[in-house]
């Protein structure tokens, strides 16, 4: 995987702050590949508790935080389906390939 | 360059330039308040009219916080010499929240992070794509209240200025 430590204890600790200590956080796509270089920091919640609505303001909220540590750079948060809700192709690749952080 | 040529060259350009998407952007807010929020189905059914109104929104919105960003803080921030040319721009959004000219800069963050949010294609999700917009509505006030009070700051300090001629 394709973060420093820095990162990984920036982004575990805003999870947490944001989204709950239940959550397990997930690194996948081009970052989670170490053959690969640059690309965005594609992040998959599993366990959040919460409806569609909160989803989005945390996701918001997080993504704000995490630029204010890390810089301005391209990161994207996925939630894993909410419940009674099909998984979509990119939950799917997600989760058989994401790196727990 | 001399506090004069800052002023004239920098701040009064950038404070006509923010001006004129303020207005734009307040036009089109107080009219997209009009049609939301959206009721179930999203963009899809928005007149055509409608769309042009959320374009003009997205637009304003976004150039108004890149030229208060790129243009009108920095004249500011020259003329107060408090300017760092090599800092890393979240140095000068901190230094700006610091003295007072910028009110939070989490907030300005919240800004683009909203902006960011409604910029993306989610083909299939219409309610993530109405509720992103929503959420932009709502924080326009706020986009709104940063650019009073950089602008008074700018304004305050390049009349004091004159007033030393």
């Amino acid at each position: 995987m394709r973060l420093t430590p820095h990162q990984i204890n920036t982004l575990k600790c805003l999870s947490r702050e944001v989204f709950g200590s239940e959550v397990r956080l997930f690194l996948f796509g081009s970052r989670a590949d170490d053959h690969r270089s640059g690309g965005d920091i594609d992040l998959y919640v599993m366990g959040f508790k919460g409806d569609f609505n909160q989803q989005l303001d945390a996701k918001i909220k997080f993504l704000t935080k995490a630029k204010l540590e890390l810089g301005d750079q391209r990161i994207d948060v996925i939630f894993a389906p909410l419940p009674g809700q099909p998984r979509t192709p990119i939950q799917r690749i997600a989760e058989e390939t994401g790196i727990a952080l | 360059m001399t506090p004069q040529e800052i002023i004239e060259l920098k701040l009064s350009p950038a404070l006509d330039e923010c001006e004129r998407h303020q207005y734009h952007l307040h036009r089109a807010w107080e009219e997209a308040k009009t049609f939301f929020p959206l009721k179930q189905g999203g963009e899809g059914e928005l007149t055509d009219e409608q769309v042009r109104v959320l374009d003009q929104l997205l637009f304003r919105f976004g150039r108004l916080q890149d030229a208060i960003g790129t243009r009108l803080l920095p004249a500011t921030l020259q003329l107060v010499q408090e300017w760092q040319e090599r800092a890393p721009f979240l140095d000068k959004l901190n230094r700006a929240e610091k003295i007072g000219i910028l009110p939070s800069v989490e907030e300005w963050q919240l800004l683009r992070e909203l902006r960011n949010q409604t910029a993306h294609e989610y083909p299939g999700q219409p309610e993530l794509v109405r509720e992103n917009l929503a959420r932009l509505l709502d924080h326009v006030p706020d986009l709104e209240a940063i650019h009073a009070q950089v602008a008074a700051w700018g304004r305050e300090r390049a009349h004091a200025y004159s007033g030393k001629k």
